[in-house]
């Protein structure tokens, strides 16, 4: 071997770890050394044999025990809460025809509405917070047209054979104060 | 995942047990011990890193254990279950010689060759896989190759072999 080249070159060479120009170097020692030649080709052969003895292991079936040392981990169960959650939907989508929905709703939001109206209504209220009676009906008139803010006139009912009995501000539908009301009694009243 | 990946290396990992140890049960023995192991310690492996590596290293510790744990003379006869080769690819009793070979010398130098020769590792790899430095995996490469070759050879002289450098 020349004092350029060491044991590590030659086994580098073997395993293909030396750039071109470092391998051409070995070649020419090679070409030039006999006895450094076989040991290089020796090894190479062994690495060769190794290759074809042990490479049909990587054909084998890997044995259960070991496929069962390396056990799949418990994962979320994504595909199942993904069916979960496509059923709900579908489930409500299907009942929404036979669940007519905004009746509630409108019930739900004209309740509060209705309890709100009726709060503005009563609560500036100081005398009458149920009813003036008939006999007061001057009275009765002032008070609704004030609480208004427009001159107002009791019906006269005679002719339909009632009387007023009593007068008193209601909440109306829709949020406006689009009437007073008037309790009328048939007949006798 | 993690587990997946290591379950992608199995295959490798058995052809390099079977090749260290000599015996296919031995080997899988080696690998299922490696794998579990692997598996307690998946949290130090890094990610990104290379896991090959990591699995060799892990193994070399489990058979390192292993050797400590046995008297040499009881460890991995020579076993005709680990010739895998298919008869007729390679002459049958070359193939006996390389195995043969292989398990007459020193474990740490068999390693050695087999994760150059047979992983085809880069010296550095193979130097982290068996935890020592790039110089010793070459002196024991020189060494390992020389006394294969003389085995092979039939001059069965190698235990006095000097290596030059």
């Amino acid at each position: 071997m020349t004092s350029k080249l060491s044991e590590t070159d030659l086994h580098a060479y073997v395993d293909g770890a030396l750039d071109e120009a470092h391998r051409r170097e070995v070649e020419t020692h090679l070409a030039a050394d006999p006895v450094d030649a076989e040991r290089v080709r020796a090894w190479q052969e062994q690495s060769a044999r190794m290759r074809a003895l042990f490479n049909p292991v990587l054909e084998e079936a890997v044995p259960d025990r070991l496929r069962a040392a390396v056990p799949p981990p418990r994962r979320f169960p994504y595909a199942l809460a993904a069916s979960f959650l496509v059923t709900g939907v579908a489930v409500g989508w299907l009942a929404k025809s036979y669940v007519p929905a905004e009746p509630r709703v409108a019930a739900t939001a004209s309740l509060s509405k209705r309890a709100a109206v009726a709060h503005v209504v009563y609560s500036p209220e100081v005398r009458h917070p149920v009813e003036v009676g008939a006999d007061q009906q001057e009275h009765l008139v002032n008070w609704l047209s004030k609480r208004l803010g427009q001159q107002l006139k009791a019906p006269t009912l005679a002719r339909r054979a009632s009387t007023s009995s009593a007068g008193a501000s209601c909440p109306a539908s829709r949020g406006r104060w689009r009437s007073s009301c008037t309790r009328t009694r048939a007949g006798s009243g | 995942m993690d587990r997946d990946a290591v379950a992608s290396h199995i295959p490798r990992l058995r052809r390099y047990a079977r090749a260290l140890v000599g015996d296919r049960y031995q080997a899988d023995d080696l690998v299922q011990d490696t794998l579990e192991r692997a598996l307690n310690k998946l949290h130090l492996w890094r990610p990104g890193s290379d896991m090959r590596a990591w699995l060799f290293a892990v193994m070399h510790n489990v058979f390192v254990n292993q050797l400590r744990g046995k008297r040499p003379d009881t460890m991995a006869l020579v076993d005709d279950d680990a010739i895998a080769a298919p008869v007729g690819t390679v002459d049958r009793l070359e193939i006996r010689d390389l195995q043969a070979a292989l398990m007459e010398i020193p474990a740490e130098q068999r390693a050695v060759v087999l994760l150059v020769g047979l992983e085809e590792m880069s010296y550095a790899e193979a130097a982290k896989a068996l935890g020592v430095p790039i110089g010793t995996v070459m002196s024991r490469l020189a060494r390992g190759r020389e006394r294969l070759r003389h085995l092979m050879a039939g001059t069965q002289t190698a235990p006095s072999l000097k290596v030059v450098k």
